[in-house]
C-alpha cells in the first residue's frame, strides 16, 4: 500500500488477498472493513525497480539482451537464443522453471515482436506466436493488450474497438486521425509495433562496468614485493575504472590465484569511497605479509566490491590530497584494516538528559550521525561544565548525609573514605525516560544530580535515586556518578 | 502575609504546549490553598473564559493574563488592572493576530508600548544564564515602561539553580524591576509530564525516540503548594509574597464585561422598543390582511410587554435588519429563524419566521425565560448557496471591530488522537491506521480485546496499550481554533476591546478568540447566521412555479394542513423531503402518521439519538395509538400540585421528547433553581467535567424523592435528560424544521417535476444522490429526459411535455396530474463535466430561453430545433448543437469527449459511439476561422466506417459511468434472466409477499448503513429494476459474509422477509458477491459486422473474462459505489 490523496491506497495484493476479494488501487481502510486480519506494509517502489532490474541481471543467463519493463516484466531479446535450451517452449518452461524456484510466478510467451510477445504473455494462454502471424495471433486479445493507457482503452471500448482485431479493421487513416495525441497514446503507433509494421528495439541493459581488474604474468611470482608491484598495477588500473563510473571504493578485494590452483584473498574496507591507488595500496600492502603465496602466484585480480558515488575533487597545488577530513578518514582506513584490526571505535551523542544514555560507542565508518547538542546550559560563566570530564561506568553507591528532600550531601562515605563537602550546587533533578519502562512495570525512580566540592577541592558528581517522603518502600539511595577533577 | 499566586501558567489553550484543561489548573490550584490564579497562554486569551468560570465554581480568585511572545524574542506576561487595561489587551492581540496568518500572532515590542497603559508586566528570562544582554534588556524595558515591571523567576531544578536565581535578583534590584517567583507551570500535576511530552513532540514532528532535548528533563513544571514555592526561593521569600501583591493590582475580572447589544438597526430619534412595536404591527397587519386575529394580537402585545422588560428589542431588531437585507436583494435570499426566540409571533409579524402562531400553540414564554439571564436565541437559516452575501454584509454594516465571527475549539478525537499519538510513539503508520480504523468517534473504555485483534493487533503489546491510554488523555485537548459555523457577535463598542480578533482560514472571514460556550457565559450576543440547502431547494422551485404556473408563492403562503400532503408523508413517500427522508424516519412516519403540523414538530425530533436512547419512541408510539395510557406520577401533594408534570410533558403524551422539557422537568419535578440548570445544561452538554454530572444525578434523584416520587421514576427521568444532553433536539427548532418539512413535501406532492429539478439543482444536499431523486420522480409520473445538447441547460430545467412549440398559458396550480412538464436533466450531471465548459455549451447550442425561471433556479424551453431525436442516420451538422458546431463555437474537445461519453448528442441524431467517434476526429487545437467553415481538416476527408451498435446494456453500463444513473434501463432487467434461474424475485414482489417466507433477491447496492446505536448490525438497500429493497445482516451472518457485505456493488442475497406494517425487511442468511454480473453487460453480444470478419472468428469466444491480469479498476467499476455510512 502507499499514501495517495484518499488515505493509504492497496497497491498490490496477493493471491490470498486477492482470494479473498481485494483489489489494487482500493482503499485500506475499505479493504479491512471487508478483510479485518489483512496483513499490510507499505510498498517500496524502489526497492521494487532494484529488485527487477536484479531479475534483469539473472535473466542474461538466457540471453545477453534483456530489458527490464517496469514495473512487473523482463523483456528478452530471444534471437538465436532458444536453440541453446531446445526450441521456444523449452526455453519457456526453462524460465517458468527457474523463476518458479525463487518463488516467482512467471508468465512468458515468445513472438515476433516485443509489444506482441507482452501482450501475449500478460493476456493470452497462448506462449508462442511464430514472425508473421501477430495480426492474426493478436486479434482476439483486449486492446488493453497493446499496453495503452488505461483512459485510451476505456475511449476505445466506448467506440466499440474492444480487440486488436477490432482496431485492424478500421481504416488506418481514420484511427490516426482520432488517436494521434500524446494523451491518446500513440494507438496506430502501439499496434505498428505490435504486428511488426514499425520498428520496435529492445533497449537492452547496458552490460555493468566490471571493476574487477586483472593481471598475469607468464612466471610465477613468489616473493611479496613482486605482489606489491602488481598490486600497485592493479589498484592504478582500478582507480581509472572507478573514476570512469565517477564511483570511490568501499570494500576491495585482492584474489592472487597460485598454480596450484588455490587462491588467497585479502579483504579491505573504508571508511568512505575512496579510489586512491596509493591508499588502496597501502590498506592491503600490510596483510600481505600473512598470504601464504605457494609455489607461485600467476594471476591476481583487484576487485571493487562495494562501491559509491565519489565526485572528482582536485588535490592540493604541492600535492597534498584535498581537505576535508580525508587524511583522518585515510589514517582510521589504515588503523582499522591492520591485521590485528577491530581496535577503532567512536563516541557517538545521543540526546538524551540522562548522562549514561547521552554517549555511545559506535564502529567507525559510514552513518556518521552529526554531533548532538549538549544539554541547555544553565550554569554561570565560567562554572563547573554541565557535565563530568569522567562518568563511571555504573553508578557506585555512596552513603550520604543529606538534609531533607532535596538538600545537597554534607558528607558522604565512596570507596571507604568518608569526605566532607565544602561546596555543594544542586540539584539537577532528571526525570526517568518514562517512554523506555514498560507500562505497568515499576517506573525508575526520578534522580536528583548535586556537584560537591571535598575539603581537598575535589569535586565529584553524586545523584540520589528518589526523593524523601514519597511515601515509597524503598528510600532513596546515592550514588557517585562521576568526576570533575 | 503569606501565601501564594501562580501568575505564570500555561493551559491547553497554548495548543501543543499546555497539558492540561483550565478546569482541571483551577480545581487544582484551589486544592493546594493558592491565593489566586492567573492563565497566561500564549499571545491568546482562548481559554481564560472557561478558567474563568471553572474559578469561579471552586470559590478562587482568577487573574486574566497573557504571554506575549514578541518578534524581539522576548517574552513577557501581561496582567490587565481594569476593565480599560483589558481592552488594550485585546487590541493589542488583535492587531498582533490581523497581521499574521490564521493562528498566529506577530506582535512586537512597539506594539507592547502602545497598548501597555494599565498592563502589569513582567519579563520572562531566558532559560540559560542570564546574561549582560539579558541585563540591558531589562533595563531598556524599564526604562520604556512607566508602569509596574517585573521580572519573573522560576525554579527548574536544573544546574546553577541557586546561583541563576541570585543572579536574577541582583539583576531585579539594580534595574527596579521586582523578582516575581512563579512556576511557568505546563501541567496541574506531575502525572501529566508523559503527555506533555507526547504534546511537544507533536508540535516538533518528531517521535519520543528522537525528542531529545527538545523535552523537558523532569517533571517540575506542575502547580505547588505555597509551602514548596517558600522553600524553593528560599532567601528570597519576597519573590513569593510580591505574587499576592500582583494578583491583587491585576483586578480585571471578566464579571466586568458587560454586554450591549449594537444600536445600528434603530433610526435615530427612536428608541429600540418603540420602533420594534412599530415594525410587529405594520408586520403583523401584512400577515393577516383580514385582520389580526384577536389571539394573535393579545399574543403579540404580551411579547412585547416581556421583550421590553428583558430589554431584547435590540436584539430583535439586529436580526430583523439581516434578515431584511435579504429579502431586500433583487433576487431575494429566501431564510427561516428558528430558536427559542425565534418561534413569537412578534417574529412571525416581523417576518424572522413562517410558523403562523394562530395555527399552533407556540408559546414566546416556554422558551425565553424571564429568570435566566441570558441573551434569547435565534439562529437564521438561508440558502446555502448564497450565505457568504449575508455574512459579507453584516461585517460591511457593523465593522470588523464590531462584528466577528464565533470560534469552534476543534479538539482531538478517538481517531486523530490515535493518528497524533501512535506516530509519537514510533508505531509504523499502518499500525496506526489500523488502530485508529477501529476507533469510532469518541472513545470509549470498552475498546475490546476482540477489536484490537479483530484489526491484526496484539491487545497485550505494551505499546499499543500505552498509545491507547495517552490517547483517551489527549482526546478532548483543543488543538486549533476554527470558525464557527455561522455564529456572529455583535457589540456597541468596539468588539476586540471585549475580546480578540484573529483570520480565519478562509478569506474576508475575522473571527473572535472565543467560542459559543465562552460566549454563553459571559452573556453575550450571538446570531447565527447558517446555511440549509433545503432553502436553495425550495427557493429555486417556487421561482419555477412563478415562471411555469404564474403562481407565487413564500414560505409563508404555501396553503396550510393540506390533507393530501400528510397522506403522502404516512406512505413514507418522502425521498427529498426534508429531515424526514432517512431510512430511519421513513420508518418513522408510518409508525406515527402524522395529520398536523405538530405531528411534524414531533417527527422531527423524535428521531434522534436523544429520544432513542432514552427510550422515549416506543412509549410515546403507544400512548399516542392509545395502546398504553398518558400517566403522570405525582409528587406528594404537600410539595406540589398532582398535575405539575401534565403541564410540562402534557403536550407529548407524558414522554419527554423536547430538550425544553427535559430542562423542565428538572425544574418542575427537582425543583432545580435557574443557576443549577444551567450547571445541568453544561455538564450534559460536555463531558468534559465528568465529575459533574453524578453530583447533579445524586441531587435530582433526591429532591424528587423527597417531594414524593418514586425512586426508579426519578432515575428514569435523569436519564432521559442525560440523553439529551448530547443529542437533544429543541422543541423551537423542531418547530421551524417542521414547517420545511411540510413545505418540501408539499412542493414534492404537488409539483413533483419541480421539487426533483430543484432538488437536483441544489446538489449536493440531502441524503440522496441524483439517481434515488430522479428514480423517485420517475415514479411520480414525472417524465424525464436526459441531458442533451440540444435541449439542456447546465441547471436541470422543466420541458413542456408534448413539445409544443408554443409557451404553455399561465395556468392556476394543478393538483400534480395531467399535463405535468417533464424534467430535462441539466448538463451539471454529467461527470466530470466543468461548469464553465457546460454553460459555454447550452449558450452556443440554445437560442436565449424565451422566458425562464429568473437565475439559477433552472429554467425551461421548448426545443430548439423541430427536429425530434431521431435514431441512426447521419450528423446533423446544421444543428448548433452536433460537435462540429459546438467546436466551431470554442467548446474544448476535451468536454465535447465528456458530452459523447454521456449520450448527450441524440438531438444531433448522433449515439453516444458516433458522437464519440466524431468528436475524436475533431482536432485540440482552435480551428482556424478559415477553415472553420470549409468543414475541411489537416487530415483529409475522413473516410466512413461503420461502428458495432452498442447494445443496450453497455450503454446502460455507460450511462451509469457518466451520470452516475441510466434512464434507458436499470442494469438488472438485462441481468434478470440469469437471475432468475438463480430464484432471484423481484424487488417488487416483496410486497405481496407473507411475513417470514424464505426469499432470495438481488440487486445494486445503493446504500450500506452500520448506525452506532444498531450494536454492529449493518442496514443495505439493494435496487432493482422495479423496487428498492431493505436487508438487515446481523453481526453473526455480518462476521461470515463480511468482504462481500462490505464490497459487493451487485449482491444476492438468501433470507427472510420480516414485515412491520408497511415496511418490509430481509433478514439476511446468505449473502452472495455477484458484482461480475456487471462486466457482462459490457461483453459485445458478436464480433464486428465486416466484410473482413470470418466465420470461424464469430464462433471463437472473446477473450477471457476472468483473466486477472492487467485490467485498469476503472473499467471494472461500473457502478458508481455505494454511499457508505458508519
Amino acid at each position: 500500500m502507499e499514501s495517495g490523496a484518499r488515505g493509504l491506497i492497496l497497491t498490490a495484493c496477493d493471491r490470498l488477498a486477492l482470494s479473498r476479494g481485494l483489489k489494487p488501487d482500493e482503499r485500506l481502510a475499505d479493504a479491512r472493513a471487508r478483510v479485518p486480519d489483512l496483513a499490510s506494509v507499505l510498498a517500496e517502489p524502489e526497492r521494487d525497480a532494484a529488485m527487477l532490474l536484479r531479475l534483469a541481471r539473472w535473466a542474461e543467463r538466457w540471453s545477453p539482451a534483456v530489458m527490464p519493463d517496469a514495473p512487473d516484466g523482463l523483456m528478452l531479446d530471444a534471437t538465436g537464443v532458444a536453440h541453446l535450451f531446445g526450441g521456444e517452449a523449452m526455453l519457456i518452461a526453462d524460465i517458468k522453471g527457474q523463476c518458479g524456484r525463487l518463488r516467482f510466478t512467471a508468465r512468458a510467451a515468445i513472438a515476433g515482436t516485443p509489444p506482441a510477445a507482452r501482450a501475449l504473455a500478460r493476456f493470452s494462454r497462448k506462449a508462442i506466436l511464430g514472425p508473421g502471424s501477430e495480426r492474426e495471433g493478436l486479434s482476439t486479445l483486449p486492446v488493453e493488450a497493446l499496453g495503452l493507457k488505461a483512459e485510451t482503452c476505456h475511449t476505445l471500448a466506448r467506440l466499440g474497438l474492444k480487440t486488436i482485431g477490432d482496431l485492424c479493421r478500421v481504416p488506418r487513416a481514420s484511427l490516426a486521425r482520432r488517436f494521434r495525441s500524446d494523451r491518446s497514446g500513440h494507438v496506430l503507433k502501439a499496434l505498428d509495433e505490435a504486428l511488426g509494421l514499425a520498428d520496435c528495439p529492445l533497449r537492452p541493459l547496458a552490460p555493468e562496468p566490471a571493476l574487477v581488474v586483472r593481471h598475469c604474468v607468464m612466471d610465477p611470482i613468489l616473493t611479496h614485493e613482486g605482489i606489491e608491484a602488481i598490486l600497485t598495477l592493479l589498484a592504478q588500473t582500478l582507480s581509472a575504472r572507478l573514476a570512469d563510473a565517477g564511483h570511490g571504493a568501499l570494500r576491495v578485494e585482492l584474489k592472487l590465484y597460485r598454480t596450484d590452483a588455490s587462491r588467497a584473498v585479502v579483504p579491505a574496507g573504508l571508511s568512505r569511497p575512496s579510489r586512491d591507488p596509493r591508499h588502496l595500496v597501502r590498506l592491503i600492502t600490510p596483510r600481505l605479509g600473512e598470504v601464504d603465496l605457494g609455489f607461485g602466484v600467476d594471476a591476481a585480480t583487484l576487485e571493487a566490491l562495494a562501491t559509491a558515488p565519489l565526485d572528482y575533487r582536485q588535490r592540493e597545488l604541492d600535492g597534498a590530497p584535498p581537505a576535508g577530513g580525508i587524511e583522518l578518514a585515510a589514517l582510521t582506513d589504515r588503523i582499522a584494516n591492520r591485521p590485528d584490526g577491530g581496535t577503532l571505535s567512536r563516541f557517538r551523542l545521543i540526546e538524551s538528559h540522562l548522562p549514561e544514555r547521552a554517549e555511545s560507542f559506535a564502529a567507525p565508518g559510514f552513518g556518521e550521525t552529526p554531533q548532538a547538542p549538549l544539554p541547555p546550559e544553565s550554569g554561570a560563566p565560567g562554572a563547573v561544565p554541565a557535565r563530568p570530564l569522567v562518568l563511571l561506568d555504573h553508578p557506585e553507591e555512596a552513603s550520604v548525609i543529606a538534609a531533607v528532600p532535596d538538600g545537597p550531601p554534607v558528607r558522604f562515605t565512596w570507596r571507604r573514605l568518608s569526605r566532607r563537602v565544602v561546596r555543594a550546587d544542586g540539584p539537577e533533578r532528571i526525570a526517568p525516560e518514562w517512554w523506555t519502562v514498560p507500562p505497568g512495570a515499576s517506573p525508575a525512580r526520578l534522580r536528583d544530580y548535586y556537584v560537591v566540592e571535598d575539603e581537598d577541592g575535589r569535586r565529584y558528581w553524586l545523584f540520589r535515586e528518589g526523593l524523601y517522603g514519597e511515601g515509597e518502600a524503598v528510600s532513596p539511595r546515592w550514588y557517585v556518578h562521576g568526576l570533575f577533577a | 502575609m503569606s501565601g501564594y499566586a501562580e501568575l505564570q501558567v500555561t493551559s491547553n489553550f497554548s495548543f501543543l504546549r499546555g497539558a492540561s484543561h483550565p478546569e482541571e489548573l483551577a480545581a487544582t490550584t484551589r486544592a493546594l490553598g493558592l491565593t489566586a490564579l492567573a492563565v497566561t497562554d500564549r499571545n491568546s486569551l482562548a481559554g481564560i473564559v472557561r478558567a474563568h468560570v471553572a474559578a469561579k465554581e471552586v470559590g478562587l480568585r482568577f487573574v486574566v493574563g497573557v504571554r506575549l511572545d514578541l518578534e524581539e524574542k522576548l517574552s513577557l506576561l501581561a496582567w490587565p488592572s481594569d476593565r480599560a487595561a483589558y481592552g488594550r489587551l485585546t487590541r493589542l492581540l488583535t492587531v498582533g493576530q490581523r497581521r499574521a496568518d490564521k493562528g498566529e500572532c506577530i506582535l512586537r515590542l512597539d506594539d507592547v508600548a502602545e497598548f501597555q497603559e494599565g498592563l502589569i508586566l513582567a519579563l520572562i528570562p531566558p532559560d540559560g544564564w542570564p546574561d549582560e544582554d539579558f541585563s540591558s534588556r531589562l533595563a531598556a524595558l524599564r526604562r520604556r515602561f512607566d508602569g509596574a515591571v517585573y521580572l519573573a523567576a522560576q525554579r527548574r531544578f536544573s544546574r546553577g539553580d541557586r546561583a541563576r536565581l541570585n543572579r536574577l535578583a541582583a539583576l531585579a534590584h539594580r534595574h527596579g524591576a521586582p523578582m516575581l517567583a512563579s512556576n511557568d507551570v505546563l501541567y496541574h500535576h506531575p502525572a501529566r509530564k508523559a503527555l506533555q511530552d507526547v504534546l511537544t513532540c507533536v508540535r516538533e514532528k518528531c517521535t519520543i525516540a528522537e525528542a531529545g532535548f527538545r523535552l523537558t528533563a523532569n517533571a517540575e513544571r506542575h502547580l505547588k503548594t505555597p509551602e514548596e514555592m517558600l522553600r524553593l526561593f528560599a532567601g528570597h521569600e519576597d519573590a513569593v509574597e510580591r505574587t499576592l501583591e500582583v494578583a491583587d493590582a491585576a483586578r480585571f475580572s471578566l464579571d466586568e464585561l458587560r454586554y450591549e447589544y449594537p444600536e445600528e438597526p434603530v433610526p435615530a430619534g427612536l428608541d429600540a422598543d418603540a420602533y420594534l412595536e412599530r415594525l410587529a404591527w405594520e408586520g403583523a397587519a401584512g400577515r393577516y390582511p383580514a385582520g389580526i386575529p384577536d389571539k394573535v394580537r393579545t399574543t403579540i402585545a404580551r411579547e412585547l410587554v416581556l421583550i421590553k422588560k428583558l430589554n431584547y428589542a435590540r436584539y430583535f431588531l439586529t436580526v430583523n435588519d439581516i434578515v431584511c437585507f435579504a429579502r431586500a436583494q433583487d433576487e431575494p435570499i429566501l431564510c427561516q429563524g428558528r430558536g427559542s426566540a425565534a418561534n413569537s409571533a412578534v417574529c412571525y409579524a416581523i417576518g424572522i419566521t413562517a410558523v403562523d402562531p394562530a395555527e399552533i400553540d407556540l408559546l414566546f414564554e416556554r422558551f425565553v425565560s424571564e429568570e435566566r439571564k441570558e441573551p434569547p436565541d435565534i439562529d437564521v437559516d438561508f440558502e446555502h448557496e448564497r450565505r457568504e452575501e449575508v455574512i459579507q454584509y453584516i461585517y460591511r454594516r457593523y465593522g470588523r471591530e464590531k462584528a466577528g465571527l464565533a470560534a469552534t475549539v476543534i479538539t482531538y478525537r478517538g481517531r486523530s488522537a490515535v493518528r497524533e499519538v501512535g506516530k509519537v510513539m514510533g508505531l509504523s503508520e499502518d499500525t496506526t491506521a489500523a488502530l485508529s480504523g477501529i476507533v469510532w468517534g469518541r472513545m470509549s473504555e470498552e475498546m475490546s480485546e476482540t477489536r484490537l485483534r479483530e484489526a491484526g493487533l496484539d491487545p497485550a503489546d505494551p505499546l499499543l496499550r500505552r498509545v491507547l491510554d495517552l490517547s483517551a488523555e489527549i482526546t478532548g485537548f483543543p488543538r486549533h481554533l476554527s470558525q464557527h459555523v455561522g455564529g456572529f457577535v455583535l457589540t456597541r463598542e468596539r468588539l476586540d476591546e471585549t475580546v480578540p480578533i484573529g483570520n480565519a482560514a478562509m478569506e474576508d472571514r475575522t473571527v473572535i478568540e472565543w467560542d459559543k460556550d465562552d460566549i454563553d457565559a459571559l452573556g453575550i450576543l450571538k446570531v447565527d447566521v447558517l446555511a440549509l440547502g433545503m432553502l436553495t431547494c425550495i427557493r429555486k422551485c417556487f421561482s419555477l412555479i412563478e415562471a411555469w404556473y404564474g403562481v407565487k408563492y413564500s414560505l409563508a403562503s404555501v396553503p396550510r394542513e393540506d390533507a393530501s400532503v400528510y397522506d403522502m408523508l404516512c406512505r413514507a413517500d418522502s425521498v427529498g423531503v426534508f429531515q424526514v427522508e432517512s431510512r430511519a424516519q421513513m420508518n418513522m412516519l408510518p409508525r406515527l402518521k402524522p395529520r398536523s403540523f405538530y405531528d411534524l414538530v414531533i417527527e422531527v425530533a423524535i428521531v434522534r439519538p436523544g429520544p432513542i436512547q432514552g427510550d422515549m419512541v416506543h412509549p410515546y408510539l403507544r400512548r399516542r395509538d392509545g395502546l398504553e395510557p398518558e400517566d403522570y406520577p405525582a409528587p406528594d401533594p404537600r410539595f406540589g400540585h398532582p398535575d405539575e408534570l401534565k403541564a410540562v410533558l402534557g403536550r407529548t403524551k407524558g414522554v419527554p421528547l423536547f430538550q425544553e422539557q427535559a430542562m423542565k422537568l428538572a425544574m418542575v419535578a427537582a425543583e432545580f433553581t435557574p443557576g443549577e440548570l444551567n450547571e445541568l445544561r453544561k455538564a450534559m452538554a460536555t463531558f468534559r467535567r465528568r465529575g459533574t454530572i453524578g453530583r447533579l444525578e445524586d441531587k435530582m434523584v433526591r429532591r424528587m424523592i423527597e417531594r414524593g416520587y418514586a425512586e426508579d421514576f426519578a432515575r428514569r427521568c435523569f436519564n432521559q435528560i442525560k440523553g439529551f444532553g448530547e443529542y437533544g433536539f429543541p422543541e423551537s427548532h423542531a418547530a421551524s424544521f417542521a414547517h420545511l418539512v411540510y413545505v418540501s413535501a408539499w412542493l414534492k406532492h404537488h409539483y413533483p417535476a419541480v421539487f426533483a429539478c430543484g432538488l437536483l439543482n441544489s446538489q449536493p444536499m440531502g441524503f440522496y444522490a441524483p439517481a434515488q431523486i430522479v428514480r423517485d420522480a420517475r415514479e411520480h409520473g414525472v417524465e424525464v429526459r436526459p441531458p442533451d445538447t440540444g435541449f439542456s441547460e447546465w441547471d436541470c430545467g422543466l420541458e413542456d411535455a408534448l413539445f409544443k412549440r408554443e409557451p404553455p398559458p399561465p395556468a392556476p396550480p394543478h393538483k400534480g396530474e395531467g399535463s405535468s412538464p417533464a424534467l430535462r436533466l441539466g448538463l451539471r450531471l454529467i461527470d466530470g463535466l466543468k461548469e464553465v465548459d457546460g454553460r459555454q455549451v447550452s449558450e452556443a447550442a440554445l437560442p436565449s430561453p424565451l422566458w425562464g425561471g429568473a437565475g439559477g433556479g433552472g429554467s425551461f424551453r421548448r426545443p430548439p430545433t423541430p427536429t425530434l431525436p431521431h435514431k441512426g442516420g447521419g450528423s446533423n451538422d446544421a444543428a448548433p448543437s452536433s460537435p462540429t458546431a459546438l467546436h466551431r463555437a470554442g467548446v474544448p474537445v476535451a468536454a465535447l469527449e465528456r458530452l459523447a461519453a454521456a449520450d448527450a448528442f441524440r438531438s444531433s441524431g448522433l449515439d453516444r459511439r458516433q458522437a464519440l467517434w466524431e468528436v475524436k476526429a475533431l482536432s485540440k487545437a482552435k480551428p482556424l476561422p478559415l477553415f472553420a467553415h470549409a468543414g475541411a481538416s489537416d487530415a483529409g476527408a475522413d473516410l466512413p466506417v461503420t461502428l458495432p451498435e452498442m447494445p443496450a446494456g453497455e450503454h446502460v453500463v455507460n450511462d451509469y459511468q457518466t451520470l452516475k444513473l441510466s434512464l434507458k434501463a436499470h442494469p438488472m432487467r438485462f441481468l434478470r434472466e440469469r437471475a432468475l434461474a438463480e430464484g432471484v424475485i423481484d424487488n417488487a414482489a416483496l410486497k405481496s409477499l407473507r411475513d417470514a417466507r424464505f426469499v432470495t433477491i438481488a440487486g445494486i447496492v445503493l446504500v450500506r448503513q452500520r448506525p452506532g446505536s444498531a450494536k454492529g448490525v449493518v442496514f443495505a438497500t439493494l435496487e432493482d429494476e422495479f423496487a428498492v429493497a431493505n436487508i438487515v445482516v446481523w453481526p453473526k451472518v455480518l462476521e461470515r459474509f463480511r468482504p462481500v457485505v462490505m464490497g459487493a456493488r451487485l449482491m444476492l442475497v438468501k433470507g427472510r422477509i420480516q414485515r412491520a406494517g408497511d415496511i418490509i425487511h430481509v433478514v439476511a442468511n446468505r449473502i452472495e458477491d455477484r458484482t461480475g454480473w456487471l462486466s457482462l453487460l459490457m461483453a459485445e453480444p458478436k464480433a464486428f459486422a465486416s466484410p473482413l470478419a470470418r466465420a470461424d472468428e464469430v464462433a471463437r469466444p472473446g477473450y477471457d473474462l476472468r483473466q486477472p491480469a492487467a485490467r485498469h479498476p476503472r473499467n471494472v467499476r461500473i457502478i458508481p459505489k455505494s454511499r457508505d455510512f458508519h
